[in-house]
């Protein structure tokens, strides 16, 4: 499954009326979503145990099926210190090509003895994670890139 | 005696201590951290010195940087303010080690106070009525525990010995709960305190939260300082607090304060401190000691006019307190509104840049703050930007002086809790006095006639 593929399949989907579509090849499997919003149509691509060369393949089908989407990032909504998991040792909450789903926790800011659970607004798929656990951060600071 | 005293704190209790200081003349070294570099405390102070980055842990918690801070400026004295290490046993000893005069009691005291089943068993030995419950930690064995909640009776509340401030307690309504929920309690007390220790007590339905402010110095004394009543609490944080506690008959105050007072001279406490209660139904039940001076002690210091903080330092100077407790009295009343950099609404934080600061006037208004306008709060540490304390001849009075300071205060540029103080005033319950610590959280909820 190259870009180009991905692309059809994103080409055919908004053609149709489907809302979910699931296509498996190769040892990939591709999941496109559309939201309610029938603008904003996001995929996640991830790549089944593989060679190397095919996990490049599946980045650049990242991007292609991104480009094709709204993009957007999460932005700190108060100053403090970003954390990526819940918990030291935890796995990270939305690592780089994770699907997250409307109100999903994509990392916590700890502010004032308080942590706050930065949430996403809509779905997609993490694109880039801009910020480091332990990083201070500005409010209004984009923490992660959501395609 | 000494004659130059390190403040291992920062914020509005940092000036508090400073201020205090200067008026006995003493010299005052401020420590602070990358974040606090243009605070008030740091730029009144006579010597101060960086102690690391932001992270609390990496300068305002790190004991040796404090220590190598107070060797290096030629203090003499560390006053610990609250919060911080000001609870940390270890820290006042190595203070001692030091060298150094550590402003509050031993680290003995310390210790016993922060197990809370040690303390209990201090309290009950002291003839302070506590929460009805064995003072010891519970045993392993299922039927001995069983008994202990039985003979109580249910419900009950399962508390953390080394807990505290609201931590590592869990309501327990029947038998057939308890072993489990005894289970997840000490699981979690071993994680969060270091510490599986659990006890029992009975879990008191509608409870105010009230206190007794003491004073002990080095030479047997000790002294009550009256009632405060901290009831009105969100998660178990004070928000507003009032002194004295409302409708709560003196001669059984007096009766809990003196026995508070016996307790200190009977542990050897020096400094300032405070007894905590639950009260219900007229009787007063142990719950903790904190042993630091507290955020609302300036209630306190309104209707008796003692300067508590002061007071702690002459005591660690090594001299007698001031007064006697036939000196002891208490006029008027006043009340404490603790201002945060917190939305009023969601109590989500509010770090940021102050553009505005308006502080309020007139007779009986007190501001304690670190704070004014252009000053940015980091998000590193606790929300409290500042202090509104007010005082009347009465509470009707002080009442009223609170509506219109209430009125007058803005903060602008973060977002406060202001707006919450103003419900609180327009709540009837608490206008009329002596409402439970459940009362704001159900408040909040819509649950409270308006």
């Amino acid at each position: 499954m190259d870009a180009h593929d991905i692309k059809t399949l994103i080409d055919a989907m908004a053609a149709s009326d489907l809302t979910e579509l699931r296509a498996v090849q190769d040892g990939w499997s591709l999941q496109l979503i559309r939201r309610r919003d029938p603008s904003a149509t996001i995929t996640q691509a991830s790549p089944r145990p593989a060679p190397v060369k095919q996990n490049a393949v599946a980045g650049r089908g990242s991007r292609a099926a991104a480009a094709s989407s709204d993009q957007a990032s999460i932005a700190a909504p108060l100053g403090g210190v970003v954390y990526l998991s819940s918990a030291p040792g935890a796995p990270v909450l939305a690592p780089v090509g994770a699907v997250v789903a409307p109100g999903a926790t994509v990392c916590i800011i700890e502010a004032m003895k308080v942590f706050v659970e930065v949430r996403a607004e809509r779905a997609g798929v993490v694109e880039a994670v801009l910020v480091r656990s332990g990083d201070d951060v500005d409010a209004g600071q984009p923490l992660l890139r959501i395609g | 005696m000494f004659g130059a005293v390190l403040i291992a704190n920062r914020g509005e209790i940092a000036l508090r201590i400073q201020r205090a200081c200067r008026t006995l003349g003493l010299r005052t070294v401020a420590v602070y951290s990358e974040a606090d570099r243009d605070a008030a405390h740091v730029r009144m102070a006579d010597v101060a010195i960086c102690i690391g980055p932001a992270q609390a842990a990496r300068s305002y918690l790190d004991a040796s940087a404090i220590l190598l801070a107070a060797k290096a400026t030629g203090a003499e004295a560390i006053h610990p303010g609250y919060g911080f290490l000001s609870e940390n046993a270890d820290f006042a000893e190595a203070v001692a080690n030091a060298g150094l005069t550590f402003v509050g009691p031993s680290a003995d005291c310390i210790r016993i106070m922060g197990d809370k089943v040690a303390a209990k068993r201090a309290m009950l030995e002291a003839g302070v009525p506590c929460v009805p419950g064995p003072g010891a930690a519970l045993p392993d064995d299922p039927d001995a525990i069983r008994a202990a909640a039985a003979q109580i009776g249910y419900p009950v509340i399962l508390k953390a010995a080394g807990g505290g401030g609201g931590r590592g307690m869990r309501v327990v309504e029947r038998e057939s709960a308890l072993l489990d929920a005894l289970a997840l309690t000490r699981e979690e007390a071993r994680r969060a305190f270091g510490n599986p220790q659990i006890y029992v007590e009975k879990f008191l339905g509608h409870p105010r939260h009230v206190e007794i402010q003491v004073v002990a110095d080095a030479h047997g004394q000790a002294i009550w300082l009256g009632s405060r009543d901290c009831s009105l609490q969100r998660r178990h944080q004070k928000v507003l607090e009032e002194a004295p506690a409302p409708g709560l008959s003196a001669t059984l105050v007096a009766e809990v304060g003196e026995r508070c007072a016996q307790a200190c001279r009977r542990i050897g406490y020096q400094g300032v401190g405070t007894f905590e209660f639950l009260v219900e139904d007229n009787a007063f039940y142990f719950i903790e000691m904190n042993t630091r001076v507290q955020v609302e002690h300036p209630v306190t210091e309104m209707t008796t006019g003692v300067d508590i903080v002061a007071e702690g330092i002459r005591i660690a100077q090594g001299e007698r307190l001031s007064l006697s407790q036939a000196d002891v009295t208490c006029a008027g009343h006043a009340f404490e509104c603790r201002i945060n950099a917190e939305d009023p609404e969601t109590f989500t934080p509010s770090p940021g840049r102050i553009t505005r600061f308006d502080a309020p006037g007139g007779p009986g208004v007190r501001i304690d703050t670190h704070v004014g306008a252009g000053v940015v709060v980091p998000p590193y540490y606790d929300s409290l930007i500042g202090k509104l304390i007010v005082h009347g001849a009465s509470r009707r009075e002080a009442l009223a002086r609170l509506r219109v300071a209430l009125s007058e205060m803005r903060v602008d540029g973060i977002k406060t809790n202001l707006p919450l103080h103003r419900r609180i005033l327009a709540d009837p319950g608490f206008t009329a006095g002596g409402v439970d610590i459940h009362h704001l959280e159900a408040m909040l909820r819509g649950e409270t006639a308006a």
